[in-house]
């Protein structure tokens, strides 16, 4: 289970990488995100939820000393980023909205890393 | 969406609103957590996290809808507490058991609290110019 969410954390943050590559290319193209781009963002969204179901049953079966709301309370904003970011750059098909998606996707990455923080804290 | 476009949330001004609500609702989150289970352990840091929260939720709504006046307000008073509480959490740090958002001027975000309310100034200012 440990291993899981390791690899399952490490495929997600490379696919973050590569998410936002691809926004900056777009940024720079000034193009909106196109429908590839948009299911990339999908997918991420449906590993991230996998992510945060292993991450609960690492809490309840081996989380002794790990603040338990904290943890859970950043698994849940971690899956909030990427919806979020796609509604709110819906309003604004400019490099605006493309600028929103770039935020979304970066600060995932940067949720493992504090995840892994709190983690530590009570192991 | 049926919400009108306004001035501050458009364009790049988009991202910032983003930026922003994540703030506003990491500084609520980590607020309630923290009034909520452990107040009197750091009652000052805790409170002032309470109260970024409220700047932060405040500023967000006020760029979102393009309330330029209500922005200057929130976005100045976050810059002032960014500085103060910085400042002295460096100089005072025996009265700080416990980090805010704002403690070593957004150090542990980043120093992301620390730009952001200069670069939501900038941008409020230069529509303000425009219009």
């Amino acid at each position: 289970m440990e291993q899981a969410f390791d690899y399952l954390q490490l495929a997600l943050g490379v696919l973050c990488g590569v998410a936002s590559v691809w926004l900056v290319v777009q940024l720079v193209r000034d193009r909106p995100p196109g429908n590839r781009l948009t299911d990339l963002l999908g997918l991420l969204e449906v590993g991230l939820l996998v992510l945060a179901v292993l991450g609960v049953v690492r809490l309840v079966t081996g989380g002794d000393g790990v603040p338990a709301w904290e943890y859970a309370g950043y698994l849940l904003a971690t899956l909030l980023f990427v919806p979020a970011g796609l509604v709110w750059s819906a309003g604004d098909r400019s490099r605006g909205g493309t600028a929103v998606l770039l935020v979304a996707v970066l600060l995932v990455p940067f949720m493992f890393v504090r995840l892994a923080q709190i983690w530590a804290s009570g192991g | 969406m049926a919400r009108p476009s306004s001035p501050t949330a458009t364009g790049w001004g988009r991202a910032l609103v983003f930026v922003y609500g994540v703030f506003a609702i990491a500084a609520t989150g980590r607020s309630v957590l923290q009034l909520t289970t452990e107040f009197s352990r750091a009652p000052l840091p805790y409170l002032l996290s309470g109260f970024a929260a409220v700047v932060y939720c405040v500023a967000t709504y006020a760029l979102a809808t393009g309330r330029r006046r209500l922005a200057l307000v929130t976005v100045g008073i976050e810059l002032v507490g960014v500085l103060l509480v910085g400042l002295s959490s460096l100089l005072l740090p025996q009265d700080y058991p416990d980090r805010t958002v704002w403690s070593d001027f957004g150090a542990g975000y980043g120093f992301v609290p620390l730009v952001l309310p200069v670069v939501g100034l900038w941008w409020v200012l230069r529509g303000v110019r425009r219009a």
